[in-house]
């Protein structure tokens, strides 16, 4: 039986997107590739369609990374300047501070190793041990140990990096 | 058992241990009951890890699905309107099917090559000044699009002048009326090639410059469109098309088949090679 990829779409594109979107930090473009993943996905039948996608994703996503670099430092600069034309409006500070956050945090991932920050959006995208060993190439037993690690060091990253925006706003 | 893991308190946390090793899960329960440094050290874990999420959370928010429109559509259901269906022309994939386009000369080739031997199709990353003229019509169908440039649809020193162009489709706007499957491959004389998998969301016929041409449009997955424009007649000498950027040009079946989409080429030819 052919796979019903309407029906993988639906389960798996919030999954997809949030890992894609973690590997490429631009909502947009995650989009983008969610569906150049399920254009090249037409006319074939996996076994397992998850495990498929994922695959194909991640690799989307790896040929993307260079340019998103680029792309990533354009829209901050571009966020720098609407950010001085927004800071009159209202509700400007809390957005402001919401976006400055994300912006730590992808550092945060940043400074993770590929592999650690591979397991951990694979995890956080709603995967299993055993399928985040499948796609990485991890034993099941090891699943664990680099997620702590990951974790550990995202946190560590991330709290260090809101202690030097505390020190330089005394 | 000597103490856990990190990686084991992970597991366990995340609730995967009993389902990758269901031995080391009730050690380490049963360990847990009695040290009191490890039930320590799993609520200083338990924190790292909902600090974890939370930034992940915060970062990478749930979206919503765009609905997946291309599942195949069950045989004898009507066609949409194509007056009702709203397209997303920014987002828009675009074939072209017809009497002959670049890629012919390119080729030079007669008869057919069958998908498997797509590899050999001519790829091209136009930069030529005709890139600007596609930009503007590619959203054909639309009233008022600015007439294009004759150079851009002008054919090579010495080839007739007979295959259709981008520019040719733009200046029929108004023309195009929808049809059904069936009247347009009456009025092309021959079958409507497309992508098997994909929701048919309108076929239009026109008559462009006294030839018989249909298009189509077709769903793809999470909101894109592909449409595709196929000519009566095929097999005449290439007048020189607008090439937009990233553009597979293959002949499919006597058609000539030009390609351009905002993916990368491998989904190109992906797409390509399902054309029937």
């Amino acid at each position: 039986m052919s796979t019903d990829w309407g029906a993988v779409y639906t389960n798996t594109y919030q999954d997809l997107h949030r890992f894609l979107a973690g590997k490429v930090w631009d909502p947009d473009r995650a989009h983008d590739l969610v569906q150049e993943t399920f254009v090249r996905a037409l006319g074939h039948d996996p076994s397992d369609p998850r495990a498929w996608v994922f695959t194909v994703a991640a690799n989307l996503a790896r040929d993307e990374a260079r340019s998103a670099v680029r792309h990533r430092r354009h829209l901050q600069l571009l966020r720098t300047e609407a950010r001085d034309e927004e800071a009159t409006e209202p509700e400007a500070p809390a957005r402001m501070e919401r976006e400055r956050m994300r912006e730590e945090i992808g550092r945060a991932l940043d400074r993770l190793s590929l592999r650690d920050r591979e397991v951990l959006l694979l995890w956080n995208s709603g995967n299993s041990y055993e399928e985040i060993a499948r796609l990485t190439g991890l034993s099941a037993g090891a699943i664990g140990t680099t997620l702590a690690r990951a974790r550990k060091r995202l946190v560590r990253e991330y709290e260090g990096s809101e202690k030097d925006v505390a020190r330089n706003r005394r | 058992m000597s103490h856990a893991t990190e990686g084991e308190l992970h597991a366990h946390l995340d609730g995967a241990l009993s389902a990758i090793d269901p031995a080391a899960a009730a050690r380490l329960a049963e360990h847990l009951d009695r040290c009191a440094d490890c039930r320590a050290r799993l609520d200083e874990e338990r924190a790292i890890r909902a600090c974890a999420a939370d930034l992940l959370a915060a970062a990478l928010p749930s979206v919503e699905e765009p609905p997946f429109e291309a599942v195949a559509r069950p045989a004898g259901r009507p066609l949409p309107s194509a007056t009702t269906h709203r397209f997303m022309w920014a987002a828009s994939l675009v074939v072209a099917l017809g009497a002959g386009w670049m890629g012919h000369a390119l080729l030079g080739g007669h008869g057919d090559i069958a998908s498997s031997e797509l590899d050999g199709i001519a790829q091209t990353g136009s930069e030529e000044k005709e890139d600007r003229a596609v930009g503007r019509v590619s959203a054909f169908g639309e009233k008022a699009a600015a007439p294009a440039p004759e150079a851009a649809a002008a054919p090579e020193a010495g080839a007739p002048r007979d295959g259709i162009t981008r520019n040719e489709i733009a200046r029929t706007n108004g023309d195009w009326r929808a049809v059904s499957l069936e009247e347009a491959e009456r009025w092309i004389a021959t079958r409507v090639l497309r992508v098997p998998d994909l929701e048919i969301t309108a076929v239009e016929a026109a008559a462009v410059e006294g030839r018989r041409v249909i298009r189509m449009r077709q769903a793809l997955p999470g909101g894109g469109v592909l449409e595709l424009v196929q000519e009566a007649e095929s097999g005449r000498e290439a007048a020189k098309a607008a090439r937009p950027p990233s553009t597979l040009s293959v002949r499919i079946g006597g058609a000539w088949v030009r390609v351009s989409a905002p993916v990368a080429s491998d989904s190109l030819r992906a797409l390509v090679s399902r054309i029937r």
